[in-house]
């Protein structure tokens, strides 16, 4: 990487650390740090909303999704923008009207202490957890391209938000996320362009759309009913919304952003700001994909994406047959490319049986190319038997690196860093809030100063923050471990849910109900997630089942069992 | 901490201002779902004409 690259990168980053720092440093007050003077704009929390939720795995991942498998994730966000008109309506008026710090401080007001520090537990256990992975996974991809150690990235990411999370609380998290978003939106933009301006000469933006809709990789929509298929309109709309409005309903890092609003009209404009932006972004993310695999339609890609992987066949008696492997890889890469410009032209000519046959014979090739992958996974794995295979996170990034202009190379590397900052940010920020407010100050140390509530609210923020680093360190050791956190994230999310579900809408229910509802709907939750990994077989009829429940369904069946159980035993305690 | 009752005291809804544009808070829930839906329309557009 050059030193401009380097330069650019390290001043936006830091420059934006600076900004934040300066920005906040007049903070004096617990409610400053933890609320930030309640004085933000609709477009700085709407910006906030997107980057909390926009990790760098999105910007690493996203692309290399649609280069692989085309644009249907962009249906997993269908349901976003319901989901914030129903928090608008529903939620947000409740939130300003109680002048609430956290969500979770509303449970008390509507049921009691225990459900409140009972949903801020599950919280903590959930958002902490995750916070660790929030900074190992993008620190794999980028140790790996900037040769980098792992734990040296850790750092650089861990301790620089740690710092100025520290220094100015919710308001730092929320300006820097503010001037991160604007890099990150600016950096896919300039990224997309300047894709299109390096495509090969004769293919423009319209023949790229063209190519990548005849590949099959323009399937955005699908309304087909189909529940095997993880990615439909269906999926999104029902699924999608269910876990949005968990997400950012009872989520504190999400719940933080909008209550820092300067009004509750602001916090709406910023949620419905979200609603509106979020998907036109993912699917900004995901074409951009689909504009780098047009681009290595006629530009030869390595045989793997993961260069550090191949570097574990130097030296090793597998050489000889990855060079074999390349060398299979080159012609077949050359008739692809032939192909695909006689598929072009066959669509300038709108002749569809030629288009159709081309089609069929760029398909085949594809196939042998997936083979020849598949072959060089297999020596990486008897290479190192430990070794990561699956190399789509790697694509765009590989083409960052390879392919673009100097400077921009440093500003892509930065839309990557910035986005991994801003999400553990929030992260740390809504959990050292949480800790505070709904266990330290409610039920540990009472009518303590508030120069005191704010010190252990810095305190807490690093707390959290080692916990996060400690995770991230030793995150290598655990196998299957993104999966694991996902899945802790599904046994908590739905009863959350269910939870605040129970305290807007069923409004007879009380306290005790409810809190015991949690309590089982968790052991319930906890039961058929056990039973699903244990291989058990049910009856229904004459047929045998066997007993498996996905873990993102957790969510959904957590938030009726809870709606549903707090409804029968309020009947119960009435009597 | 004081205790809402939801039964007495349900969500208020009536004093916040308008938003920026539109007559009411629903006009605007209204002009955002709408919106959805012809980015969602434009997709499956974009997915027919191209496949």
């Amino acid at each position: 990487m050059s030193i401009i690259d380097w330069i650019i990168m390290l001043g936006t980053l830091l420059g934006i650390v600076a900004y934040g720092v300066w920005k906040t440093r007049n903070i004096s007050s617990v409610k400053s740090y933890l609320l930030g003077d309640q004085d933000l704009p609709w477009w700085t929390i709407g910006l906030s909303v997107m980057a909390t939720q926009a990790s760098a795995i999105t910007f690493l991942s996203t692309p290399g999704q649609a280069y692989e498998s085309g644009m249907g994730f962009a249906q997993f966000y269908f349901g976003l923008p319901v989901a914030m008109v129903f928090l608008c309506i529903f939620v947000l008026p409740i939130f300003y009207k109680l002048k609430v710090y956290t969500a979770y401080e509303y449970l008390e007001t509507r049921f009691d202490l225990k459900t409140r520090t009972l949903t801020a537990v599950f919280f903590l256990l959930q958002r902490g957890l995750a916070a660790g992975i929030t900074i190992y996974a993008p620190a794999i991809i980028l140790s790996t391209i900037l040769g980098w150690g792992l734990n040296t990235t850790i750092f650089f990411i861990g301790l620089v938000v740690i710092f100025y999370t520290v220094m100015g609380g919710t308001k730092a998290v929320s300006v820097t996320q503010k001037q991160q978003m604007i890099v990150i939106l600016g950096g896919m933009i300039f990224a997309a362009i300047v894709i299109v301006l390096r495509l090969p000469e004769g293919i423009g933006f319209s023949e790229a759309v063209n190519i990548s809709g005849k590949l099959g990789k323009l399937n955005v929509v699908d309304f087909k009913f189909d529940l095997s298929n993880r990615y439909n309109f269906w999926s999104g709309m029902i699924g999608g919304v269910f876990l949005f409005l968990s997400y950012f309903g009872a989520d504190q890092s999400q719940v933080q952003r909008y209550l820092s609003g300067k009004s509750l009209t602001e916090s709406r404009l910023g949620l419905l700001f979200n609603g509106i932006l979020k998907v036109p972004m993912q699917f900004l993310v995901l074409f951009v994909g689909i504009l780098v695999f047009v681009f290595f339609s006629f530009v030869q890609p390595p045989i793997h994406f993961n260069e550090a992987n191949l570097r574990k066949l130097e030296g090793t008696p597998m050489t000889a047959d990855l060079e074999q492997l390349q060398a299979q890889q080159n012609p077949l890469f050359l008739e692809q490319r032939e192909e695909t410009r006689h598929l072009l032209t066959a669509i300038k000519a709108n002749d569809e049986g030629e288009i159709e046959e081309s089609q069929q014979r760029i398909s085949a090739l594809h196939e042998q190319d997936k083979d020849l992958r598949e072959s060089v996974r297999g020596l990486i794995l008897q290479a190192d038997p430990a070794a990561k295979t699956k190399d789509t996170d790697y694509v765009f990034i590989t083409f960052v690196m390879h392919y673009l202009p100097i400077g921009l190379i440093g500003l892509l590397l930065a839309v990557i860093f910035s986005a991994a900052m801003s999400s553990t940010s929030s992260e740390l920020n809504a959990l050292a809030t949480s800790t505070v407010i709904d266990i330290y100050r409610r039920s540990l140390v009472k009518d303590r100063s508030d120069h005191h509530y704010l010190q252990a609210s810095k305190f807490f923020t690093i707390l959290w923050g080692v916990i996060a680093l400690a995770f991230a360190v030793t995150a290598d050791l655990f196998e299957n471990l993104i999966q694991a956190v996902n899945i802790i994230g599904s046994l908590f999310y739905g009863v959350i849910l269910g939870v605040f579900m129970v305290a807007f809408f069923q409004k007879r229910v009380r306290g005790k109900a409810v809190f015991l509802s949690a309590i089982l709907g968790e052991i319930a939750i906890l039961l058929i997630f056990w039973a699903s990994n244990s291989d058990i077989w049910v009856r229904l009829g004459d047929s045998w089942y066997l007993f498996k429940v996905a873990y993102l369904w957790l969510n959904l069946i957590g938030c009726f069992l809870v709606m549903l159980l707090s409804e029968l035993l309020q009947l119960f305690f009435r009597k | 901490m004081p205790k809402l009752d939801p039964e007495k005291d349900p969500i208020l809804l009536g004093d916040d201002p308008p938003p920026p544009l539109f007559k009411s808070w629903n006009q605007m829930y209204f002009f955002v779902l709408l919106l959805h839906a012809i980015i969602i329309a434009l997709f499956y557009w974009l997915t027919q004409a191209y496949s």
